[in-house]
């Protein structure tokens, strides 16, 4: 499903050159999951960014379903962003002035697609905040906020979801709830996981770890053969 | 549709509603002022034609041919004849040299005649309105009565003929002039003229035809027939029009106009600003939601075609719902200055309304979409990493969007590239200011405040921090309180201006025709009934004779009517009050001795319209004939006159005592209350050669016309401050967020709520007073320039603006934003921690 070859990505600071992705290669495989762990700085969010098509590396490509988006124009990534993925983040991202019924539906009815708030009703359902679809963001706790943004990513039904540390904002047991939904959703839809997190837990219920290390000298993909 | 689902949620927002309400306030404030006083403007045309008693005059020496009446009839126009002249009229002993007008049975064709059996009365149920007089019947003026010693239905004589006094005339639709009243009026029918056969070839007759026009074609109308005749016209023949007919009035009006296309411009500028404000505000609030559409996988073309569409939905909106208030606003103001228009007045036409439209739509082109431009180009990483910087459209080319919006606002709605500039200026002049002064007004309070305890410290070292905000803060709020003090200042100086119309005792009577030896008699009776004059002025009749020692050419005396007539010459030791000198120097007190008159340089002052008219300038000799006797004066200076003023005025004003020698006679102005206008008889019996010109139903008619253009100044003025006070709230929440956030970490960190406040309330009435003194720079900058170039009104400096002004910004702004930024205190830090 991913395919990375030779990956890096290097900023320039200044007068030097600051190497944070060094010639990555590994493979994601449909349904798969994949944990991205390492240290702050490594550069698991820049990778993220990179997989899912919205930024680009220094050198090296990315193949999404056999395309190769690194060569891609925006547009053409955006529209690959369209037809494969999801995502969850770190800090939610609900839209503070929707409801969260209305925040679900938001990504459906840009595709134009006509029973949008219908399928966004069941996916509330889904996640268990179906008495609370009127509700506002900043009247939900912190998991039941994520929960909708979880609910939003999968209503669209991505082949591929990309979650930036999805409990990093959550304590230990709301986090948890939420990995157990991440984990039923990505099983039932037979979506593909890349995961970016710290946690030790989380990263250890996915099929294979990449561990990023300070300076992005060391990669590994580490093969995990318990299944979740 | 998906962008009207994206307009209803956002609107449970403030930034959207903010937003809006500038479109609405921008489109609300132009559309009201532009079809006030599109409205205002015909309903005054024909309202000034009451004036003429027709919409358009054609004045001749001679009979005006029947050819051009049946032009006119078969061109649809309605038409009336009208001669007037002075002639003897008698009854038994007594004579009264009269102001006869005469007139047919169409007369008036606009306007009415107001008439009573009971002289000297204004108002009351004796009044009647409507009809003319029919033939065999005259209707005088009250003071007739006690001048010939009749009672109402006598006879009087008149050529060969007699006529009954039936009724007292109390108004004339044309009765506005100063010269026509010198004689007491007698209006008879014409058919009465021309079987007295006091009309003999020589006579001074002046004859006109009233033209009248109706329907929505009525000024193309007159307009073909003018041109038809114009070119036929003879030198003795000329066109009056409705705007010619009542300058003392007119030029009221067309300050008020002025001011409301001046008003209309700020508010439209201060709208404008507004929106601006708002939108970059809206703008920063959707970058969240354009790097959620990006990671959806919506394109930069689609986000930019969603935010199009959306603009132009806020620009319907927000242009229909600011129609309507607009709507609104002009019936309020219309009812507030209804009295003195017509019951029907015209609608406005389809172009202001669309005009009005279309500022919405302009002003979101301006101000909103330059805000919103760089949208579509965020990089998706946003919604990943809060380090990556969003590039919003260069300050550069949004200025240029900006100011090219304001400048075109401005110039179309105060039609006056002055107002324009001066406007332009102050925003100019404020830019400037708040980056030069402010900038150094921030850094000297960071330093002075070292000085001070920690709240202090913190407060000017947060201004300080967020600089660039603070300034764009200070901007603002100066930008829209310098244009508020620009409008109430000019508003005040316009009242003030009007003030003596609306005194109550204002001269409403002017006697003349006092000979040197009833002087004190008149003078002893006026104080016996307690009149108060303001002062007596000599006058000498004369004609010029020549200019330079040449004689006056024919052609000279076609061109101007001032050089075919006898002119009135007075005296005058100080230069009166009103009048002001243009070029030359007012003469020494005691000018008028031996040496000048014996080398004939006698000192002559001019009012500057005439020496203009005439091509005249400083050192020109002028020969004046008086009943034969000639002398020579040199123009000494030119003088501009406030006609306003109720007092006499005069063309040509020389050292006192200079023209004692020639036969001459004195006038004044009084005060006379109404009810006591029976005095009038006694006076008038006494002295039978003392001419009253009656002038309180004209001025009774400016003061009501003023008081309401004054109300109506008031409504436009409460709509801008509105404007103004929309600036304020859009400029006090572009810092808002950043200072919840701040104060929050900083209770959590453990400051009292009393620190915060003392923060929040140090940083906004610092603000305040900067805006303040800023605003008082920029305000007199584009003070001095309308005042000077648009209202004619002296530049001086506003010694309240600069004392009251910053105080006031530093209470009002330090108010505002602690009001809006309490919940910094008021709610509990994890509250605001989680909603920001």
């Amino acid at each position: 499903m991913i395919k990375v070859n030779n990956l890096s990505k290097k900023v320039q600071v200044l007068q030097d050159q600051l190497t944070i992705l060094n010639s990555l290669s590994f493979q994601v495989s449909r349904g798969e999951s994949l944990a991205i762990i390492g240290p702050s700085g490594s550069g698991k969010s820049t990778l993220l960014g990179i997989l899912a098509g919205l930024d680009l590396p220094s050198t090296g490509s990315v193949h999404i379903d056999g395309k190769r988006i690194t060569s891609m124009s925006e547009e053409a990534r955006a529209s690959i962003r369209a037809s494969y993925v999801g995502f969850v983040f770190q800090s939610f991202h609900l839209l503070p002035g929707l409801t969260a019924l209305e925040n679900v539906a938001l990504p459906l009815e840009l595709r134009s697609e006509s029973n949008a708030l219908i399928t966004a009703k069941e996916f509330l359902f889904r996640v268990g905040l179906q008495d609370r679809s009127e509700h506002l963001p900043n009247q939900l706790s912190g998991g039941e906020q994520q929960r909708v943004a979880v609910a939003r990513a999968f209503a669209c039904q991505p082949k591929i979801l990309f979650a930036d540390e999805p409990t990093g904002n959550l304590d230990i047991v709301t986090g948890a709830k939420i990995n157990d939904l991440l984990f039923e959703l990505n099983q039932e839809q037979g979506t593909t996981l890349v995961i970016v997190t710290h946690e030790q837990s989380l990263a250890a219920r996915c099929a294979r770890r990449l561990h990023l290390q300070c300076g992005a000298k060391f990669v590994s993909v580490e093969e995990m053969t318990i299944k979740c | 549709m998906l962008v009207l689902q994206m307009f209803r949620r956002s609107w449970r927002g403030e930034q959207l509603r903010l937003v809006v309400s500038s479109v609405v306030l921008a489109v609300a404030v132009v559309t009201s002022v532009s079809i006030l006083a599109e409205r205002v403007e015909r309903a005054l045309i024909s309202e000034t034609s009451t004036f003429l008693a027709a919409d358009l005059v054609l004045e001749s020496n001679s009979p005006i041919t029947n050819e051009w009446i049946d032009l006119a009839a078969t061109m649809g126009l309605q038409t009336s004849r009208m001669m007037s002249f002075m002639s003897m009229v008698y009854s038994e002993d007594e004579m009264h040299l009269a102001s006869i007008k005469a007139v047919d049975n169409a007369y008036p064709l606009r306007g009415v005649l107001r008439h009573s059996d009971t002289a000297f009365v204004l108002d009351g149920p004796s009044i009647i309105t409507g009809g003319s007089p029919r033939v065999g019947e005259a209707w005088v003026d009250g003071r007739l009565l006690p001048l010939l010693d009749i009672q109402l239905g006598d006879s009087i004589d008149f050529g060969e003929g007699s006529i009954d006094v039936t009724r007292i005339l109390v108004e004339e639709p044309d009765s506005g002039g100063f010269s026509s009243m010198t004689g007491s009026r007698v209006l008879m029918h014409e058919k009465d003229v021309f079987a007295a056969g006091v009309l003999i070839p020589g006579s001074r007759v002046k004859y006109r035809l009233l033209l009248a026009a109706q329907g929505v074609d009525a000024a193309n109308q007159l307009k073909k027939y003018r041109d038809l005749v114009s070119s036929r016209l003879s030198v003795h023949q000329r066109w009056i029009s409705p705007d010619k007919a009542q300058a003392g009035i007119s030029d009221t009006i067309e300050k008020a106009h002025r001011f409301l296309m001046l008003a209309g411009s700020i508010g439209v500028v201060l709208a404008g600003v507004a929106l601006a404000l708002a939108s970059h505000q809206f703008a920063r609030g959707e970058i969240l939601q354009v790097g959620l559409y990006k990671t959806w996988g919506v394109g930069g073309p689609g986000i930019r075609k969603l935010y199009i569409q959306y603009a132009i939905l806020v620009g319907i909106t927000g242009s229909s719902f600011g129609l309507v208030v607009g709507v609104i606003v002009q019936e309020i103001l219309l009812q507030l200055i209804s009295d003195w228009l017509p019951v029907n007045l015209p609608p406005a036409t389809v172009k202001t309304w669309t005009i009005g439209f279309f500022t919405g739509v302009l002003c979101l082109s301006g101000f909103m979409m330059p805000a919103l431009w760089h949208l579509p180009a965020l990089s998706a990483l946003t919604v990943l990493r809060k380090d990556i910087k969003v590039k919003p459209l260069g300050l550069v080319y949004r200025g240029i969007f900006g100011v090219v919006t304001i400048g075109c606002l401005l110039w179309y709605y105060s039609a006056s590239l002055m107002v324009a500039l001066a406007i332009f200026s102050t925003f100019v002049v404020i830019t400037l200011a708040t980056f030069i002064l402010g900038y150094a007004l921030l850094m000297l309070g960071k330093a002075v405040s070292q000085k001070f305890g920690s709240v202090w410290r913190l407060a000017f070292a947060n201004l300080w921090r967020r600089r660039a905000q603070s300034l764009l803060q200070v901007l603002g709020f100066s930008g829209a309180i310098s244009l508020l003090m620009v409008m109430t200042t000019i508003r005040t100086s316009l009242i003030d201006e009007w003030q003596w119309q609306l005194a109550a005792d204002t001269p409403n009577h002017f006697f003349i025709n006092v000979a040197p030896h009833e002087l004190e008699g008149v003078e002893s009776l006026m104080s016996s009934h307690s009149l108060k004059n303001v002062g007596w002025y000599s006058m000498v009749r004369a004609r010029i004779r020549a200019f330079n020692g040449q004689d006056l050419t024919s052609e000279q005396r076609d061109n101007h009517e001032s050089l075919r007539r006898e002119l009135n010459l007075s005296w005058s030791d100080k230069l009166p009050e009103g009048n002001e000198i243009v070029s030359g120097s007012w003469w020494p007190e005691v000018s008028a001795n031996d040496d000048l008159r014996a080398d004939k340089t006698i000192p002559v002052s001019i009012e500057v319209d005439v020496a203009d008219e005439l091509g005249l300038t400083l050192g020109d000799l002028v020969t004046f004939s008086v009943g034969g006797l000639e002398f020579e004066a040199r123009v000494a200076n030119t003088r501009s006159v406030n006609w306003q003023k109720m007092t006499p005025n005069f063309y040509f004003l020389f050292p006192k005592d200079v023209l004692l020698e020639f036969p001459h006679t004195n006038m004044t102005s009084a005060y006379i209350p109404s009810q006591e206008k029976g005095i009038l008889n006694g006076l008038l019996r006494d002295f039978p050669t003392l001419q009253v010109i009656e002038l309180d139903k004209v001025i009774k008619r400016i003061r009501s016309i003023v008081s309401q253009v004054t109300r109506g100044l008031e409504v436009m003025t409460v709509l801008i401050l509105v404007c103004g006070v929309l600036v304020m709230f859009t400029s006090v929440r572009l810092s808002m967020s950043e200072r919840l956030h701040e104060s929050a970490i900083l209770r959590t960190l453990g400051s009292s709520r009393s620190v915060i406040l003392g923060i929040q309330i140090i940083e906004f009435a610092t603000i305040g007073l900067i805006s303040g003194l800023l605003a008082v720079i920029g305000a007199e900058t584009s003070l001095a320039l309308i005042k000077y170039f648009v209202f004619n009104l002296p530049p001086a400096i506003h010694y309240p603006l600069w004392s009251i002004g910053p105080l006031f910004c530093m209470v009002a702004v330090g108010a505002l934003g602690v009001g809006y930024a309490k919940s910094a205190v008021s709610d509990s830090p994890l509250d605001l921690l989680r909603r920001l």
